[in-house]
């Protein structure tokens, strides 16, 4: 086959009818682009949700019932920024005549808030403080014993009762924060239970699965770690749906530009066919005639698809530097919880996905006007003259 | 030599079917121009499709050069056009999107020719049709006498041993035409091309080697 024949006649086509070519190489760049920079987008409010939801509390990884022998430096990979120690003590707290049943958490405050923002949730009073023997309340359970910041309460832990002043009280939106938990520092004299839970802080770009692999790997017997994906399946869920969703719009944007492309390329080859008997008639096969018409059309879509990628990337990165600000429409979103700054993310998906489906789709372009060519006999197409 | 025996061609027109040639039969020696000369209608276009095999019949035999055109197959018939004919049509035979240089070098590349030979033969061919000006020319912006005589270069460009020419100077006038034929006549002479040309131009009628008169299908009359 006389492949660089077809693709310079191919070339030779799409230059001649330049102003038609341009044209639809224009729509389709747009097209591309703006799909380059909306999955971008998405990848950057999924990072956002993802960072806020992990960030607040729970890291990336969380370790639940790991046992004392397993202290927080021995996860403490050098993928890691942070583990931050916690310890759950199944308390009632009493006020008066109310009792409530909850997890008191000790933590150490001075490390959670230099890693988690969970202390910026506070609503009244303030965050914890190291070593104090102190206490923060999520609301409901400050409102079921009417508890206010400065109130002393008392807070019975197995057969031993603590005297702990309300700190501030704080709410976060997410549930099960907001419903049975309460947090003290760790402080002297407070018995601590035989196993402790991990929240790990994984440093930016840190692929989870392999940061996964490495915790298995290294020997210690952890099988309480959980990436972020297990413990929030309502993130994940959300953020798959994200992802359909942005997929569905690619299909049904480049279905349109393709279809449009298609005919284009159909009233091309319709008001041209006699060019295409002649070619017949010189012995060109049907094959042959399909791959030019094909060629014709892959080709622009390839350059359309270039041009496209590169405006998607300028876009993103233009954008990229400032971030775009959604916090208007994101204040009662746990999802955007702490920040709703979103900077748009190229990925290998973003830049990949539009025009892979692209090419795909310009196949199916090609067939209207390849099957116009092929389905009539030679013979016919000439005499149309 | 070319050999048609008791050719037949039925269109089916509605429920009808309408004979558009019946058992026509003549030979062309090789080299020798034959002329087909008819009414509009009368099977011209027709008789060289089956010629050429672009069109098969339901009855009777074409044979070029030892070979049976209505009996090969679709890629056959496809190889032996693609290698031993060329087409001049009445108007719109070229690639719009190619120059004319770029026409004629068509059937060469897709012959295969090296690309010396290919430079070399559309050389030549583009002096001898006075087309060296227009070279470069895209096909809008040639004149209608350009324009056949670069179909007529890319025709013959891949040395065939047939020409099917349908009307080649329908399009031009007197003059223009008269002076394609010449061309046309010389250069097929020169490299013992044959060449079929259907007409209603009598101008051709000097040139001809074999004149045949087309009437409702039926050869009427054949003079040498
Ligand atoms: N595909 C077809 N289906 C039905 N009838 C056809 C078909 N092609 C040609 N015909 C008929 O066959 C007859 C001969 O047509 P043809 O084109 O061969 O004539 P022609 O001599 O070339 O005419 P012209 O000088 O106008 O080109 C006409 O009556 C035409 O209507
Ligand atoms: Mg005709």
């Amino acid at each position: 086959m006389n492949f660089s024949l077809w693709l310079r006649t191919a070339v030779a086509f799409l230059v001649v009818n330049r102003r038609t070519t341009f044209i639809l190489c224009f729509l389709i760049s747009v097209a591309i682009g703006t799909l380059v920079f909306i999955i971008s987008l998405a990848n950057g409010i999924s990072d956002i949700m993802i960072t806020n939801s992990t960030g607040m509390y729970s890291g990336q990884i969380s370790g639940g019932n790991l046992p004392s022998r397993i202290s927080p430096e021995d996860l403490k990979k050098p993928f890691v920024t942070a583990v931050l120690q916690r310890f759950r003590l199944p308390a009632t707290l009493i006020r008066q005549d109310r009792e409530r049943p909850l997890d008191l958490v000790a933590i150490y405050p001075d490390q959670e808030k230099a890693h988690s923002f969970f202390y910026k949730k506070v609503i009244a009073g303030r965050f914890l403080l190291k070593g104090q023997k102190e206490i923060l309340l999520n609301l409901e359970t400050a409102e079921r014993i009417g508890s206010q910041p400065g109130d002393t309460i008392i807070g019975q832990i197995g057969d031993h009762q603590y005297e702990l002043k309300v700190a501030g009280i704080f709410q976060t939106g997410v549930d099960s924060l907001d419903r049975a938990l309460a947090f003290c520092p760790v402080f002297e004299g407070l018995i601590l239970p035989e196993t402790w839970q991990a929240a790990i802080f994984l440093k930016a770009g840190t692929d989870l699965s392999s940061a996964m692999r490495e915790f298995s790997r290294s020997g210690l017997k952890m099988d309480g770690l959980k990436p972020w994906t297990q413990s929030m399946p309502d993130l994940t869920q959300l953020l798959e749906l994200n992802d359909i969703c942005v997929n569905i719009l690619v299909f049904i944007v480049l279905g349109v530009v393709s279809l449009g492309c298609a005919g284009s390329f159909a009233i091309f080859v319709v008001s041209r066919i006699k060019e295409y008997g002649v070619l017949r008639a010189m012995g060109v096969t049907g094959l042959e005639t399909g791959i030019l018409i094909c060629l014709q059309v892959v080709l622009m879509n390839v350059i359309a698809s270039a041009v496209g990628v590169l405006a998607g990337m300028l876009a993103v990165w233009s954008v990229g530097r400032a971030g775009i600000d959604l916090s208007v429409w994101t204040s009662h979103n746990r999802y955007f919880a702490a920040t709703a700054l979103i900077f748009p993310r190229l990925s290998i998906g973003a830049a990949g996905i539009p025009p892979a489906v692209l090419l795909g789709f310009c196949f199916i372009a090609a067939a209207w006007p390849v099957w116009l060519v092929a389905s009539q006999k030679t013979c016919d197409i000439i005499s149309k003259g | 030599m070319i050999q048609l025996k008791n050719l037949s061609k039925i269109y089916a027109r509605g429920k009808a079917a309408v004979t558009v040639l019946s058992d026509v039969s003549f030979s062309v020696k090789n080299g020798n121009l034959a002329l087909i000369l008819g009414k509009s209608g009368s099977g011209k276009t027709t008789l060289l499709n089956c010629i050429g095999g672009l069109d098969l019949p339901q009855k009777g035999s074409v044979n070029c050069f030892g070979i049976r055109v209505d009996k090969l197959s679709g890629r056959k018939r496809n190889n032996f056009r693609r290698k031993q004919l060329g087409f001049v049509f009445q108007s719109g035979n070229l690639i719009t999107s190619l120059s004319a240089r770029r026409n004629i070098e068509f059937p060469l590349i897709l012959n295969k020719y090296a690309s010396a030979q290919i430079q070399d033969r559309v050389a030549f061919l583009l002096n001898r049709l006075d087309l060296e000006d227009v070279a470069d020319a895209m096909p809008s912006s040639l004149s209608r006498g350009q324009a056949q005589r670069v179909a007529f270069a890319r025709g013959v460009a891949h040395g065939p041993g047939l020409l099917l020419a349908d009307e080649p100077t329908a399009s031009l006038d007197t003059r223009t035409g008269l002076e394609l034929i010449r061309l046309m006549h010389a250069l097929s002479k020169e490299e013992k091309i044959t060449m079929i040309v259907a007409t209603h131009d009598k101008e051709i009628i000097p040139f001809a080697d074999l004149i045949l008169h087309l009437s409702d299908g039926r050869i009427k009359g054949e003079n040498e």
